[in-house]
């Protein structure tokens, strides 16, 4: 590249020596583009440079101004000829610098031009014309706007781009190496490039400067630097040489780039695969496994591989039991100590037959609690870190693999994944193996079972045909063809082989007899063979089957589905024993206590017997239900019998037996039992001996009875005789005292006689209406009528009554009956029924509060009253008598308008006999 | 016990009328009545309070039979006169042997049987 400073001065002040030959020839020669004009601006030479920057050779003395086929200014806009520099030059007779422009060729490419148009004066100072000499500056222009293109590029970069010189010193430094070494421009540029180096990298940077004086180019090299703060990085490297213009190699250039994701995402991708590639090789030799041992080591392999660990083991319960005793053990194991294996043996985290147990992963064993007691004895073992996977075949738990980790450990998700693939793999082959194992036993069992069954089934043919018993075999579920054995054919009266199944097609089937159970007719779907055809177990059936000619046989037995291995129902078997001969006995045997159970029934009633010799004692049903005993449950021995007898009775009992033993008289006893409950039952017993012979002892057989109704009907009548002639008395006994009293107190013997009489009617119209109603009370409106009706006036107006029905209890209605008998005789004698404008009005009321009865005897409109002037039996009977038998309180008023009583007593609140 | 003294009687009867009866002829016959008492409550807590040479019992107070007075009394070795409607063989065993006297009864006869417990006792 030139520029104008570098072009060789010369004089260009006589034009004329353009003219001259050696000159022109010295133009044509240059390399710089060279044209002239005259002073009107025509062309009157050009070199073969400027020819070959305008790509034309101008017209000489026709084009004007300038060489070029068009020209624009420098930002593209059109620039005329008469206004380009050089016209410019001419007109204004000065030269002109530093004016760019375009120069367009014929071919449309174009050149960036710097003109230097002078013109040219004579010496008279005339203007001659004028020289202009063209720079290219086209390359000289794209190179500056390359260079700052470049650095922008540079300094805007994510990568980082440093310059150094030969010696290491770092020359330049960009946005992006800040970012990613964290160190201003300012801090590095003139250190040493050193500074980036990590311990152990130092010997990195001599070796790049050999090679980039070498003139090598270092490209993405992987190596790992130290950020400003200390944190290492993985970065990748491409150096540069740098060369001078003359091509030197004067420093270096480094682009650097943050791998450090990239590395650790190759890191990964390099995991996954070797993860796929463990887990590939374990299905594989899962799948080609010949026994159990071989699926451990495939799956300890994969463990490895896959999981990292250098030691891992395989745990297994040691059955297949699912009870939460079952222990884990080691079945495989790599890398891990007899003492170890024998100190964690057994141990686990979940129990056996545990649903869905979740894995379990310590990252440090140090700081895992769960580990407790057997902390120590991992941590002897060199684990930091245990991974407890479960193994699960149908939904349960079978075992677990470990995986350890001698340094503590973070499990990754995907490794956590990987060991659950791994483990559900070793749970499918596992199960696997152990189908394969049980298939293989039950196929040998099988083949060794054969032989020996079919020996059986010979055996079981001879013993079919010779029992008495009848069998019948339905080999389908639909029982259209029943066979039997022998016994069957002849019971049934068929020909052997013939079908005995009442479902078969007329043509075969038998047509002598119909069965039935419980009296009646059954379908040949309800028949026991068939029921059992389809899956039901008919265990004791009974049932009689009936042939044409009346007779019957009676059968007793069992039928029972036949299954394949799969339980499928395929058929059915019965088998059943004659019991005609039993059958008939038994019939006869219940009628003939039927009959006497529902004789004893209707007289509650039991039988027993008691046979001496053996000391055996027997109830008939009724018996026990008399002592309240399930049927059956009585014990049999004379304890038995003696345990429910009264305690009282027991001698007289004993005393009984012993008598009618010694005499062989008839045994009758009356005794009392006591019932289970408690409660206390009245028996009479009747019996009889029968003697076997002259030495034995004999039986002792009779009845028993429940007389305790009987009983108690005789206590309750002893009762009421004892409780009428106790009243009775108890009456006679008030008689003789109120005869007393009547006879003493009044010394008019008349007048005694009648109180008395009065006072003994008026008791005994108590007594009439306690006994018309049973003595089971009277009313007090009753009882205060039958004292005052005989005072009644016409109209029935002289005495009141009010108050609420109140039913009195015998002992009241007496105790009141005297009393309103007391009160009306002196009313009616001296008070308000002695006269007929006067009158009684009684009213009584119950509270209910303190339950006391308030009785209140107003007279009224009688003659003045005066106190008595003694009291009489009247007033006694009244006041005390009241207040002794029934608790009350009696208050008598003399007032001036008639005599109150009020009488407050006791409320009898249920009448009581 | 003086002459000078009458002896006390403790009377049990639910009847007043008969109580009446009862308490007169003692009286006029010179003894001190204890009660009349109605009912087996009153009765024994009045039998464990008051002092008295013999006693007069009827069997039937209101329902409630009084054994278990006779028996407190017979514990306690005071003489017992049983005065009831009630026949011998409707007592209980152990009462069919004490005096006893069937209502109704004649007031010289009471007088005669209490002055024959006094004089035993």
């Amino acid at each position: 590249m030139c520029s104008a400073e570098t072009l060789p001065k010369f004089d260009l002040g006589d034009l004329s020596v353009l003219g001259s030959p050696d000159f022109r020839a010295a133009l044509d020669a240059l390399a710089v583009a060279v044209y002239t004009t005259d002073a009107e601006g025509y062309i009157t030479y050009c070199n073969p440079a400027a020819a070959s920057l305008a790509g034309r050779q101008p017209e000489i003395g026709r084009d004007r101004w300038c060489v070029s086929w068009k020209l624009r200014h420098p930002d593209g806009a059109p620039l005329r000829h008469d206004e380009c520099p050089m016209a410019m030059a001419l007109k204004g007779r000065q030269p002109i610098r530093g004016q760019e422009l375009l120069a367009v060729r014929p071919d449309g490419s174009t050149a960036l031009l710097l003109p230097h148009p002078t013109p040219i004066f004579d010496e008279s100072g005339e203007l001659t014309g004028a020289v202009n000499l063209l720079v290219d500056i086209t390359d000289r222009k794209s190179a500056e706007k390359d260079s700052r293109y470049l650095a922008a590029i540079v300094e805007s970069s994510d990568d980082a781009i440093v310059a150094k010189d030969l010696n290491g010193i770092i020359t330049s430094w960009n946005k992006g190496a800040e970012r990613l070494f964290g160190y201003r421009v300012d801090e590095v540029v003139g250190k040493s490039i050193t500074i980036l180096m990590p311990p152990g990298y130092e010997n990195e940077e001599p070796n790049i400067l050999r090679r980039i004086r070498s003139g090598e180019r270092i490209d993405h090299y992987q190596t790992t630097r130290r950020r400003k703060d200390g944190r290492l990085i993985d970065i990748s490297l491409t150096v540069s040489p740098v060369r001078d213009a003359f091509g030197r190699i004067i420093g270096a250039s480094k682009i650097a780039r943050d791998i450090t994701e990239q590395r650790r995402g190759a890191a990964a991708l390099a995991a996954r695969l070797r993860e796929q590639a463990a887990l590939y090789r374990l299905t594989e030799r899962l799948h080609r496994a010949q026994d159990i041992s071989e699926v451990y080591e495939a799956a300890l392999d994969a463990i490895q591989g896959a999981l990292c660990c250098h030691r891992a083991s395989i745990l297994i319960f040691d059955n297949s039991a699912t009870d939460s005793s079952a222990k884990m053990h080691f079945v495989a194991w790599r890398g891990l100590s007899p003492e170890y294996r024998s100190a964690v043996d057994g141990h686990s985290p979940w129990t056996g037959g545990e649903r869905d147990p979740q894995p379990i992963f310590l990252q440090d064993v140090a700081q895992a609690d769960a580990l407790a007691a057997l902390r120590p004895v991992i941590e002897a073992e060199g684990i930091h870190a245990l991974g407890f996977i479960p193994l699960v075949a149908d939904g349960r738990l079978i075992g677990k693999f470990m995986t350890y980790y001698d340094l503590p450990h973070a499990f990754t998700d995907n490794e956590i994944d990987v060991a659950l693939t791994i483990a559900r793999q070793l749970g499918f082959s596992i199960q696997r193996m152990r189908a394969d194992e049980a298939r293989r036993l039950a196929e040998e069992q099988l083949r060794r079972n054969e032989a020996s069954e079919r020996a059986r089934a010979a055996e079981l043919m001879a013993i079919m045909e010779a029992v008495p018993a009848s069998i019948w075999i339905a080999r389908t579920p639909d029982c259209r063809i029943i066979s039997g054995n022998r016994a069957a054919y002849e019971l049934l009266r068929q020909a052997p082989d013939s079908n005995l199944s009442l479902s078969a097609s007329s043509d075969e089937r038998p047509d002598n007899f119909c069965v039935f159970s419980a009296g009646k007719e059954l379908s040949p779907e309800e028949l026991p063979v068939q029921r059992a055809a389809r899956g039901e177990m008919v265990p004791n059936f009974e049932e009689e089957v009936r042939f044409e000619d009346g007779t019957s046989r009676h059968l007793f037995g069992n039928a029972t589905p036949l299954r394949d291995a799969a339980g499928q129902v395929i058929g059915a078997v019965a088998a059943s024993v004659d019991i005609t001969a039993r059958k008939q006995a038994e019939e006869a045997l219940q009628e003939s206590e039927r009959r006497l159970q529902i004789a004893l029934g209707a007289g509650r009633m039991g039988a027993w017997e008691w046979n001496i010799a053996t000391g055996k004692i027997i109830w008939s049903p009724g018996l026990e239900a008399l002592h309240h005993l399930e049927p059956g449950t009585f014990g049999g021995t004379f304890e038995d019998f003696k345990r429910d007898i009264h305690p009282d009775d027991l001698l007289l009992v004993e005393l009984e037996i012993a008598r009618a033993m010694e005499t062989r008289e008839d045994y009758h006893v009356v005794y009392r039992i006591r019932l289970p409950d408690g409660r206390i039952r009245w028996m009479e017993a009747f019996g009889q001996f029968s003697t076997l012979g002259a030495a034995m002892p004999g039986k002792l057989a009779g009845v028993c009875m429940d007389i305790t109704e009987r009983k108690e009907a005789e206590a309750q009548r002893n009762l009421l005789v004892a409780e009428l002639s106790h009243r009775v008395k108890n009456t006679l006994a008030i008689v003789s005292s109120i005869a007393r009293q009547s006879f003493s107190v009044s010394p008019d013997i008349h007048e005694a006689h009648r109180s008395f009489d009065a006072r003994i009617r008026a008791l005994a119209q108590t007594h009439t209406r306690l006994a018309e109603a049973s003595w089971s009370g009277v009313s007090l409106e009753t009882v205060l009528l039958d004292e005052l009706a005989p005072y009644h006036d016409d109209g029935r107006n002289n005495v009141t009554l009010s108050g609420p029905p109140m039913m009195l209890p015998p002992k009241y209605a007496l105790t009141l009956g005297m009393a309103a008998h007391e009160l009306a005789t002196n009313a009616a004698k001296h008070g308000a029924l002695s006269v007929k404008t006067g009158g009684v009005g009684i009213e009584w009321s119950v509270d209910r509060e303190t339950d006391r009865l308030h009785i209140r005897w107003s007279e009224s409109g009688g003659p003045p009253v005066l106190a008595p002037k003694r009291n009489g039996f009247g007033r006694l009977l009244l006041e005390r008598v009241l207040a002794s038998d029934l608790g009350g309180e009696v208050q008598l008023e003399f007032a001036s308008q008639g005599l109150v009583c009020m009488i407050d007593i006791p409320y009898p609140r249920e009448p009581s006999p | 016990m003086t002459a000078t003294q009458p002896y006390r009687v403790f009377v049990v009867e639910d009847e007043f009328l008969v109580a009446l009866q009862i308490e007169d002829d003692l009286i006029a016959a010179g003894y001190l009545v204890v009660g009349p008492f109605t009912s087996l409550s009153t009765s024994i807590a009045a039998s464990r309070a008051e002092s008295f040479d013999v006693a007069t019992l009827d069997l039937n107070l209101r329902g409630e039979l009084v054994y278990p007075l006779v028996d407190e009394l017979l514990e306690r070795q005071v003489p017992v006169l049983l005065l009831t409607g009630y026949a011998s063989s409707d007592l209980p065993e152990r009462f069919r042997a004490l005096p006893r006297l069937s209502k109704p009864f004649d007031g010289a006869e009471l007088v005669r049987r209490i002055r024959s417990l006094v004089a035993a006792a």
